[in-house]
Order: structure tokens, then C-alpha cells, then sequence
């Protein structure tokens, strides 16, 4: 063995067991008398900037002599934020909080992005927010009635991109359920509008939709994930999970939602100083003060340590190979897919049109090169293969000029 | 008369806790201080004040925190009227009028109109909140988002208005302050428009650094060139202060119309507090009798936005107590304070909740009064900061413009928005064209895309047959007509 290569083992076999040699009680000693920087990438007063400052006040109690100060960085719905986290000093004393909605973001390519959310190094998480769908309309109590309705059902969602929008959009097209997303609804404003009867219901965290539902003005369509409160959990539900598509979505929805207000440090950050804020950020959500004033003020706390994070982001970030097409195609729509299962009729030129039968109506749908996936024997195919007589599952989309998003096929 | 009574018990325990009122007292210089300083606002307020109400009695969080709110923009017209620039958002419309009464040496009077203004505006925005209670639900419950659109389509009419005689150049930059609202991400599509790659862009331009820049830069300027001489004509009196407060008086229906145009204005959620201050402003321009003479010191100008910002803070509570909807986004962090004392919202206070409600309501009034007081032993030594020489001034006046800018939106870019609309605000000025009707369009441009976008989206143009948008349709045509005859008659 050459000099460069038992030096080059010697690198790694330092670089991967230096965390064993990082000494908690030395990067301990650091902290004191410095000043951590805690970067909330939205504006003073909302929800993550509530988790902050709550949680800075009790780390502060965690590591004496610190001082943690709150610097709100908003802008381009966390991405100025947490761009700069990624970019500053890894030298411990900047932390910050951001939107774990920005998974989607970087799943979805969306632009403005300078971060690899599998880069950072994850400190922790300090809650969990199952996500609910909540309806206002009566005459619709449970998916059957999403997926049979005539009208699309209307909901709100803050804008093109965030969490609700992506996953309202995607749970809706592959279910074959008939949601039309609406942007535009910021804050509380989704609420009000599923109060006056404008838009039929909302997609959000049980924590921010709980009052609404415990008020009367709206009842649980269904959960990801458990919730004190009867309902169909979603992950539970067979004419979802034997959807292979929706199980692997779902999965994707609830690792998000169980990774709510994180707090992360940038990329390569000396270990024992991580370990050291790791510590210092669990004991302070464990402590029974700060668990009582989140309970006062309806914050829920459901911590877990950075490496678990870091586990759940990089499994996020890696889905089946369909969730990603789905992310492909659902970055900017807010249509409304229909979904049927019938015979097909006529078939045009190299199968670039269909009509088929949609509850007695006759439809005529294009079939995009691009666009279009179809499936004949759930083998990928081309658009050529159709035939006239075929049984198939067909979603398209319902307003204007009707077009196939996905079709499976049985000949 | 159970109400009545509940509220009179109310207003006497309140007054007759020297706890509470000590906490009022303590809260309204506060409020007052968190307005003045430009940048930091309200909402700010409240979250740095969350600290020291934990652990407090609910009713008594409450009252200390809504004082405090409820007299920011008594306090956000000082530095509007001094020195053009604001202290909030909604107390930009105040310059328009205001900054110029200060420049002609009456700074006292806007001052005095400005306090009774606001004050005369937050009682009547806590009277309307108790008389609209039993009916609010309807009301909040018929403004959709078509009926939020066309509302700002009332006010961007109103840039014609604003115009005065220079309609082309009052539609030029009103057109420009639309196109400016534009910046950012498109809500329907969510592509980037006019953003240039920068990611600071994405938001759209900042409220204050724009209205900092197009009123305050050009001053400052002005007052950095004119070497010697002082900023205003001549020294202040209090008799100036007690003119200005009872020229409200002389238009006590002006403000009366405006106090209750806020109230409602303000208990639409989605439609941006910013909006209130603009439209009343529109409306005096609209029903006076020398629309012209707006934009050069009108105190009517003064009047009109400094009642709709206190009255709308009346307004937005009641979405915020009985639906847990807030109205504005500085309730929107007073909602997170009140569940936090333990106060939940929702329509079950109405029931369960009616003393607190009444209590707020009260504090509301007193705050708003008390702060008169506050204001009426500041105003004297504050307007006499405008008659220092310019070259003593403009140095902290500077300084306290990029503070404002940069507590608003701390990026460096912010600086470059400023010197860019600077620019814009000091050509406009060298050409005497109007001002305002940029600030309208930036105000109102985004809520009526985004409205629009929403109401069509939803219902296609059936929207405008809904009979709340029949009747603004009416108003938006009314305007429109009394608008032209008006001007065909001069």
C-alpha cells in the first residue's frame, strides 16, 4: 500500500468515526458567553416564530452563559430564509427554522432553491401535524361522494407550490377524486371562505383546523395519520392503500407531517457542537415548563433528534419513481380530475383522442404524447396501443377541452 | 335590557380597577411608541409585549394587549405628519395631506386634527363593533371574493379622483403603482413576474419602503439642499393643536362616514388593513368641495385616513372574537396572544364570553381617549422639531427613514427600492405630478388580482350578480358618474 493511499484510508476512517471523538464537554465550553443566532424564515408573530422564541428561552436554560437571539429573515415563502441558513458559518452559532413544505419544493425543482435539504444537519423537530381534510357540504361525508360528485369540490390552498396546494392536487389525482384547488386563500382566509360557502372545504394540519371543526362549521373528511377525533385515517383506508400510487403519496405525506417546525444548523457543522445543540434543543422540549406554556398557548410538542430527522428527510426525498412523475405534472395545475372506469369507444389516429362513457355522458377526451401516461397491463405504453373495447381506469381533466392525465388499461 | 346591562357593569369594573386602568395607561404610550417608530408597528408590539402577559389573568392580557394595539396609528401619524414619513402602513395615507400642513408651518394643526381624528375613530369603531354584533355574521359571511374585488375596483377609481386636474398624469402613475403591484409571484400560476432572479422580489415591493421613498426621499433632499432656514415657516402653539381638533368637529360627518366606512372595511377579512386608510382617504377627495387642493395640505386629508385606522381596529375584532377569523394581520397575532391567555375565540364567546367582550370593547374606548391625553402633551414639543434649521434635521430625519426601511424589510435591497422609488418620488415632485394615486395602485393592486382571480375562478363572471356586488356595482357607477358630471361642471 502506496503513502497517498494509507493516508487516504486514514482520512476516511477519521472522517467517518469523528463524531465517536467529539467532545460534548469541550463544544459545551464554546457556547459559553457567545451568542446563537436563531433564523425564523417568516415573519415575527406566526406559528414558527412562536415554536422559536419558545424554544430559544428554554435552550437558553440548557446551555448557561448563551444568549439565543430571534432573527426573522421572511420572504419568498421561506426561501430566503433558509437559502441563508444553508450558506452561513457552520461554526454552531446559527441555527435556524423554515417550512418542511420546502421537501416539496426541492422534489418539485422549483426555482430559487440553493439548498440540499439532505446537506444540512438536522438538529431536531419539535412537532408532528397529521393532516385533515375538512369539508362544509353536507351531502359529502366520505370519499365515495369526492370521487362521484358532479361539481367539483372546492378548496382553498395559500398558493401554487405550498404544502396544502401539493398535496391537495396530488392526493385529488391520484384517488380520482373531484377537487379543484383554489390558490390564493392566505392565513385564515381559507377558513372564512369555507364558512361563507365559497370554496366547500381545506386541507391543512389538525392543530390549525381543530377550532374551526370543534366550532361547528365543518366536519373531518379524513386524516393522514392518527387524530383524536372519528374519522377515516387514510392510511388505513383498502380502497386507498390497494392503490399502489396513493400508498407511496400517503407515505410521503405523513413522513412530512411528522416532520413539523424543524430546526437545522448548515451543512458541516463540527460535530460535537451539533451533538451539544441537539441535547440542549431535546431537554428543552422535554421540560415540563415548556410542554405547559406550548399546552397554553395550543402549540403541540412532539420532539424528535436531529439523526431521526435526518433519517425521515432523506427518505422523503427519495419516493417511488410515480410520486416524482406526479410532482413532475402537479408543479403549477390547479384542475379538476375526473376519474372513471368503462369500456373505451372510438379510438382516433394513433390513439391521439378517445371517447369513452361517463356517467351517460359520452366524452371525448385527447390522449397528450407528453402529458398523458397510459398503462396497458400496468406496463407503461404507448398512446398507439389503445384499442377500441379496452376496460380502462381513465383520469382526465374535466373543464374545457377534456384531457387524459392517466389511463390503465385491461385489454 | 340584559346587554345593557352586562355592559354598563362592564365599563365600571373596569374603571374602577386601578389594575387595569394602570395597565391601560401603561399599555397606550407603549402602542404609541411602537407607531411612531417607523417599521415597527403593531404586530411587532404584541409579539415582543407576549413575553410579559404570560402569566397574567386572561381578561387582563387582553385589555393591556388591545390597548396597546388599538392606539399604534394614533401614535403612526407623528412621524407621518412631521416628517412624511410612516410610522405603519395604514398611516401612509396621512402624508399626503399631513407631511405638506407641516411644511407650511402647520404642523400643530394636522397634529390636533390627527389625534381627535383617531380618537373620535376608535370610539366609533368600538360603537359600531357593539351595534354590528348581532348582525356582523351576515355582513362578513356576503363579502366574498367578488365582493372583496370590487371594492378595491371602488378604490382604484378613486386614483381619477386623487388626480385632481392632472387625470392623465394621476392615471400614468396610478397605472405604474398597479403594474408595481404586480411584482412577485403570480397567485394563479405561481410564476415569477418582474422579479429579475432576485428572490427578495418574490414578496412584491415593501409598503413603507415605497411611500418612504416617493414622499419622504424628495424632502429629505430638499431639506439637505436648502442650506439655511427652517424646515417649517413658523413656531407651533398649542392654540394650533386645539384649531386642528375641533376643525374635526367642523367635519364631524366627513369623519363620522370614514369612522364607520373603517369599522366595516376593517371586519373584511383578506382585504389588508392598508386599504381602509386609502379608500377613506378617497372619499374625502371624492365629497369635497375642492378636490383639487388635496395632495397640498387639505386637513380633511388628514381627517379621513386617521379616523379609518382607529375604527378599523373595532371592526376587525369582531371576526377575530366570534368566528376566530382574524380581520387583519395585526390581529391575526393578537388571535395567537388571546388563545394563548386562554381566551378561545369562536362563536361561543358571544354566549359564554360576553363580559370579557364588553370589557375589550371598553378598554378599546378608553385606550383611544386616554391616548388623546398622551398625545394631546406630546404633539407640542414634537411639532417644534420641524422648526429646527434644516441642516440640524435632516441628518436624524435621514437616519430615521433607512431605520424604517430596514426594520420593514431588513435586506439591502430594500435600500435600492428606496433610492430607485426615491427618484421616481423626487421626478414626480419636480413635475407636480400627483403622488397618492402610485401608493393606491401598489395598496390595492394584488388584493384585486387576486380577488378576481378567485371569483372567476369560482363562479365566472356570475359573481357580479350576487346582490352585495349588485349594489357595489351601483356604487362603483354612482362614483363614477357624480366623478364625471363633477368634472364636466368645473
Amino acid at each position: 500500500m502506496n503513502y497517498s493511499k494509507t493516508l487516504g484510508l486514514l482520512c476516511s476512517i477519521l472522517f467517518i468515526t469523528h463524531p465517536l471523538f467529539a467532545n460534548p464537554d469541550s463544544a459545551r465550553d464554546f457556547f459559553k458567553g457567545k451568542t446563537i443566532t436563531y433564523i425564523v424564515a417568516t415573519n415575527a408573530g406566526g406559528g414558527y416564530d412562536s415554536y422559536a422564541r419558545l424554544i430559544a428561552r428554554y435552550m437558553e436554560k440548557q446551555l448557561p452563559d448563551t444568549r439565543i437571539v430571534i432573527r426573522n429573515m421572511p420572504g419568498a415563502g421561506h426561501l430566503i430564509g433558509t437559502n441563508w441558513l444553508y450558506k452561513a458559518k457552520p461554526d454552531g452559532l446559527t441555527i435556524g427554522t423554515f417550512n418542511t413544505g420546502l421537501i416539496y419544493s426541492q422534489l418539485s425543482g422549483r426555482s430559487g432553491i440553493q439548498f440540499d435539504l439532505n446537506r444540512f444537519d438536522w438538529i431536531g423537530k419539535a412537532a408532528t401535524d397529521t393532516r385533515v381534510m375538512v369539508s362544509s357540504r353536507e351531502n359529502i361525508g366520505n370519499l365515495q361522494d369526492l370521487r362521484t360528485i358532479d361539481q367539483p369540490f372546492l378548496s382553498a390552498s395559500s398558493g401554487i407550490g405550498t404544502a396544502s396546494h401539493v398535496e391537495t392536487t396530488l392526493l385529488a389525482r391520484t384517488l380520482g377524486l373531484n377537487i379543484k384547488v383554489i390558490p390564493g386563500y392566505g392565513g385564515n382566509e381559507g377558513e372564512m371562505a369555507v364558512l361563507r360557502g365559497e370554496l366547500h372545504g381545506i386541507l391543512g394540519s389538525y392543530s390549525s383546523l381543530r377550532p374551526f371543526v370543534e366550532n361547528g362549521n365543518g366536519q373531518l373528511l379524513w386524516s393522514i395519520g392518527e387524530v383524536d377525533s372519528e374519522t377515516t385515517n387514510l392510511l388505513h383506508e383498502p380502497s386507498v392503500t390497494k392503490n399502489q400510487d396513493a400508498r407511496a403519496l400517503l407515505d410521503l405525506i405523513q413522513t412530512t407531517s411528522t416532520l413539523s417546525r424543524l430546526t437545522a444548523a448548515p451543512p458541516n457543522t463540527p460535530a460535537d457542537r451539533l451533538t451539544v445543540l441537539r441535547e440542549a434543543y431535546l431537554a428543552a422540549l422535554n421540560s415540563p415548563e415548556l410542554q405547559k406554556e406550548a399546552r397554553r398557548m395550543r402549540l403541540p410538542i412532539v420532539p424528535e433528534s436531529g439523526d431521526v430527522v435526518a433519517a425521515k428527510i432523506k427518505r422523503a426525498l427519495q419516493p417511488s419513481e410515480s410520486v416524482l412523475q406526479l410532482f413532475a405534472t402537479a408543479s403549477s395545475t390547479s384542475v379538476a380530475i375526473r376519474s372513471t372506469e368503462t369500456a373505451l369507444g372510438e379510438v382516433g389516429e394513433k390513439g391521439k383522442r378517445i371517447t369513452f362513457d361517463h356517467g351517460g355522458k359520452s366524452i371525448s377526451a385527447k390522449v397528450s404524447g407528453s402529458r398523458s401516461q397510459v398503462f396497458i397491463n400496468d406496463q407503461k405504453a404507448d398512446r398507439a396501443d389503445l384499442a377500441t373495447g379496452m376496460q380502462c381506469k381513465i383520469d382526465y381533466t374535466a373543464e374545457g377541452k377534456a384531457e387524459v392525465t392517466t389511463m390503465h388499461c385491461q385489454p | 335590557m340584559p346587554e345593557l346591562g352586562i355592559s354598563l357593569s362592564s365599563l365600571t369594573g373596569l374603571i374602577t380597577s386601578p389594575y387595569l386602568m394602570g395597565l391601560i395607561l401603561l399599555a397606550v404610550p407603549l402602542g404609541m411608541f411602537f407607531g411612531a417608530m417607523p417599521g415597527l408597528g403593531g404586530k411587532l408590539g404584541i409579539v415582543i409585549m407576549i413575553p410579559f402577559v404570560f402569566g397574567m389573568e386572561s381578561t387582563a392580557g387582553a385589555v393591556f394587549l388591545l390597548a396597546m394595539h388599538a392606539v399604534v396609528h394614533t401614535g403612526g401619524s407623528l412621524t407621518s405628519i412631521l416628517f412624511g414619513i410612516p410610522g405603519t402602513g395604514p398611516d401612509a395615507a396621512t402624508i399626503v395631506d399631513g407631511h405638506p400642513l407641516a411644511i407650511k408651518g402647520q404642523a400643530g394643526r394636522a397634529l390636533g386634527a390627527s389625534l381627535a381624528a383617531s380618537g373620535f375613530g376608535g370610539v366609533i369603531g368600538a360603537l359600531v363593533m357593539m351595534l354590528l354584533l348581532p348582525v356582523f355574521r351576515p355582513i362578513a359571511l356576503n363579502f366574498g371574493s367578488g365582493e372583496i374585488f370590487l371594492v378595491t375596483v371602488l378604490g382604484i377609481l378613486f386614483i381619477a379622483i386623487l388626480s385632481g386636474k392632472q387625470l392623465i398624469a394621476g392615471l400614468i402613475i396610478g397605472c405604474l403603482g398597479l403594474m408595481c403591484s404586480f411584482i412577485g409571484m403570480d397567485p394563479l400560476s405561481g410564476q415569477e413576474r418582474f422579479t429579475f432572479g432576485q428572490l427578495y422580489l418574490w414578496d412584491g415591493l415593501d409598503l413603507i419602503t415605497a411611500v418612504i421613498g416617493l414622499f419622504a426621499l424628495p424632502e429629505v433632499i430638499e431639506l439637505l439642499t436648502r442650506q439655511t432656514g427652517h424646515h417649517a415657516r413658523f413656531s407651533y402653539g398649542m392654540q394650533d393643536t386645539l384649531r386642528g381638533m375641533l376643525e374635526v368637529l367642523e367635519h364631524k360627518w366627513l369623519a363620522l362616514r370614514t369612522a364607520i366606512m373603517g369599522a366595516v372595511l376593517g371586519m373584511i377579512p383578506g382585504l389588508g388593513g392598508d386599504v381602509a386608510a386609502w379608500m377613506c382617504y378617497g372619499h374625502a377627495v371624492q365629497s369635497s368641495e375642492r378636490p383639487e387642493e388635496f395632495g397640498q395640505g387639505r386637513i380633511e386629508g388628514v381627517i379621513a385616513p386617521e379616523t379609518a385606522n382607529n375604527s378599523k381596529e373595532g371592526g376587525a375584532l369582531l371576526p377575530t372574537l366570534f368566528l376566530g377569523i382574524p380581520g387583519s394581520s395585526g390581529m391575526a397575532i393578537m388571535l395567537g396572544a388571546l388563545i394563548m391567555l386562554g381566551i378561545q375565540p369562536g362563536p361561543q364567546l358571544a354566549f359564554n364570553g360576553e363580559h370579557l367582550v364588553w370589557t375589550l370593547v371598553w378598554a378599546l374606548v378608553l385606550a383611544n381617549l386616554i391616548a388623546v391625553v398622551f398625545f394631546l402633551v406630546l404633539a407640542g414639543p414634537m411639532a417644534t422639531l420641524t422648526t429646527l434649521r434644516s441642516s440640524f434635521l435632516a441628518p436624524p430625519v435621514t437616519l430615521l427613514m433607512i431605520t424604517g426601511c430596514l426594520l420593514s424589510s431588513a435586506y439591502w435591497q430594500t435600500l435600492l427600492v428606496l433610492l430607485c422609488l426615491g427618484g421616481l418620488g423626487l421626478i414626480l415632485k419636480h413635475l407636480d405630478w400627483p403622488r397618492a394615486p402610485f401608493v393606491i395602485g401598489l395598496v390595492l393592486g394584488g388584493t384585486a388580482e387576486t380577488s378576481l382571480n378567485k371569483a372567476y375562478t369560482i363562479w365566472g363572471w356570475g359573481f357580479l350578480l350576487e346582490p352585495v356586488a349588485l349594489i357595489l356595482l351601483g356604487l362603483i357607477i354612482a362614483s363614477l358618474v357624480f366623478y364625471l358630471w363633477r368634472r364636466t361642471r368645473s
